[in-house]
């Protein structure tokens, strides 16, 4: 999977966790600008991501993670590991 | 102007010291007096850490001092005054300020609907905001921005101006009818608490880092900031932005927090990182806002196993807190169906489980609690018909007691700790927040028009409250709704599935059959 198609991907579990599709995915979203993405859709997300890609996100990892472009970057070096 | 020398310090000492024999107030006693002492004793130590920004109680004193001095300027006579909440030390100081000009705050979301803002404003016929956000939202009220202050030295003073029975804040809570209510916590009520407080057996010190992780229009963040500041503590915030779970556990791990309040949802959503995080600086813990499992409760205790941990229950109509347990280490801890005790009554508390005719109930028997005392809110604001409806008088002992209906459905074990079974009416708890599931269908169904709407709460796979609107049609604008519901309700009130029934089931009573619907979440349970 290239990472245009990890980030349609994404886009598929954005929405079924923030209940829409009103959003962009682009590399510069961020969790504030997309309606209803909450700690706990947040939570929804991180173990969906988990179960799709079989890895388990770090708390340094999710620190870390500012938008979807640094969101790609871990996945794709997960994904090495 | 008092310049803080050190003599003129101590001479501010022995008047703060003195005050507190002076006056009655516990409201004085136990919030203004302690924090004016921080201020002036620990001036050069931390009061907040905020986005990673320390400032010192010298910094808050000044802070306070800029705005009591705009507040005296612009509006003697108005009692309330709205304030937005932002996270940043301006919000936090015109708490302060306002308090001790005698004046009460109603906290304004900066994250919150305007409508429902705009609501609470109208409500309460705010004319003055203290605002510190770069562009205000309001434009109608005198909008105070309380950046742009002159700086001002914080001077001593006397308190003439406070009035015990005066309010120290209202807050807004979900209304089944579609409108917020407003429950009035006066400086009395405010003062008990406090004192109630510490008569757990909690202590806090100067040296203490406190965490402060509640939403400011939510009562325990008023908890979670006194304790420290009427200790010389230092309040560690966390920005709106963030995911709050993960700025938590990095801020217990890497600032060292000491104390703090927490959701056991929050405590969930950081379980599985608990291997990672070292909570070993953690002392006191409490677990507050909704019910807690035992399980959660056990594992956050090997994770902080240097903590106390308490679970604190109350409803915000008796000022934050109102019952709490001690957890015992290496010891059998009392629950029901899993979830922890709720303990006993608080020093200014009175608790009773009644049952539905208002008779008292014996050890063991199920009913509703009910809640009396000096920490009891004198009522709704403009809202006879509710206050008729919630509170109600008994003779106990020959003593006539004011009490407060909570809805919850509780029972006391024959040692007189308290075990909450549910609720029993459609209120929930979402992340903490109280919310009535009929407010929802209200503003459901004022966007849908003809179609009926039910909301039901359910547990999801990951053990956390959520919840489903059903709507009684084949399909509807689901897009429209959802935009509709998140213009007019916080966002933990938004339902998390829309689901369409043709036609709802009934129960014999004719009424909708919601355990046949509830059936229905099965899947997402």
């Amino acid at each position: 999977m290239n990472r245009d198609e990890i980030k349609m991907e994404l886009k598929n579990i954005i929405a079924e966790a923030v209940g829409h599709e009103n959003f962009e995915i682009k590399d510069t979203l961020t969790q504030e600008e997309v309606e209803g993405w909450s700690s706990l859709a947040q939570a929804m997300i991180i173990k969906d991501i988990e179960t799709m890609f079989g890895f388990k996100f770090k708390l340094i990892d999710l620190a870390a993670w500012k938008n979807i472009n640094d969101l790609l970057d871990i996945i794709e070096l997960k994904r090495t590991l | 102007m008092l310049v803080l020398g050190q003599p003129v310090r101590n001479w501010l000492l022995m008047e703060v010291l003195l005050c507190y024999k002076k006056t009655g107030s516990m409201f004085i006693q136990q919030i203004i007096n302690p924090i004016v002492y921080a201020i002036i004793n620990y001036s050069y130590q931390n009061a907040f850490c905020i986005q990673n920004k320390l400032y010192t109680y010298k910094e808050l004193g000044e802070c306070i001092a800029k705005i009591r001095k705009k507040i005296i300027q612009t509006n003697k006579e108005e009692l309330f005054f709205g304030l937005v909440c932002n996270d940043d030390l301006e919000t936090y100081a015109s708490i302060i300020a306002l308090w001790i000009e005698g004046k009460a705050y109603v906290p304004l979301h900066s994250n919150q609907p305007l409508d429902r803002c705009i609501n609470i404003i109208n409500q309460m016929d705010i004319t003055c905001i203290l605002d510190s956000s770069v562009n205000s939202r309001y434009y109608v009220n005198n909008v105070i921005n309380t950046c742009n202050l002159e700086k001002t030295d914080f001077v001593q003073e006397n308190f003439s101006k406070h009035k015990e029975k005066n309010p120290a804040y209202i807050l807004f809570t979900s209304g089944s009818t579609g409108t917020p209510k407003g429950v009035i916590i006066s400086r009395e009520n405010l003062g008990a608490f406090m004192d109630s407080f510490w008569r757990t057996g909690i202590n806090i010190t100067e040296n203490d880092r406190c965490l402060q992780c509640f939403d400011l229009t939510f009562d325990v963040s008023i908890q979670s900031f006194l304790v420290a500041l009427t200790r010389g503590a230092c309040v560690y915030t966390v920005p709106y932005n963030q995911n709050k779970y993960i700025y938590v556990a990095s801020l217990i791990d890497s600032h060292k927090i000491t104390f703090g309040a927490m959701a056991p949802s929050m405590i969930r959503l950081m379980q599985p990182y608990f291997n990672e995080i070292d909570a070993s600086s953690v002392k006191t813990t409490i677990l507050t806002a909704e019910a807690c499992p035992l399980f959660l409760l056990e594992a956050w205790a090997k994770c902080a196993f240097n903590s106390d941990i308490y679970d604190f229950y109350g409803p915000t109509e008796a000022t934050i807190y109102c019952t709490f347990y001690k957890w015992r280490k290496n010891k059998i801890n009392k629950s029901s169906n899993g979830i922890v005790s709720i303990g006993r009554a608080m020093h200014h508390i009175h608790a009773f489980i009644i049952d539905e005719n208002k008779n008292l109930l014996s050890s063991e028997e199920k009913g509703e609690l009910c809640i009396s005392g000096k920490q009891l809110t004198p009522g709704y604001w403009n809202d006879e018909q509710k206050n008729e409806q919630v509170f109600f008088e008994i003779n106990v002992n020959n003593e006539k007691l004011r009490l407060y209906h909570t809805g919850d459905l509780c029972f006391k074990d024959e040692e007189g700790d308290i075990m909450y079974i549910g609720r029993m009416d459609t209120q929930i708890k979402i992340q903490g927040y109280r919310v009535e599931l009929g407010e929802i269908e209200y503003y459901a169904r004022e966007f849908l028009q003809d179609a009926n709407a039910v909301v039901l709460a359910y547990t999801n796979k990951e053990k956390i409250t959520q919840m489903a609107l059903f709507v009684e049609s084949e399909k509807a604008d689901n897009e429209g709704l959802m935009c509709y519901l998140r213009s007019k309700l916080p966002s933990y009130m938004i339902p998390h599935h829309i689901i369409h029934e043709t036609s709802f089931p009934l129960n014999s009573n004719g009424k909708i059959d919601k355990l046949k619907l509830k059936e229905k979440l099965k899947t997402y349970e």
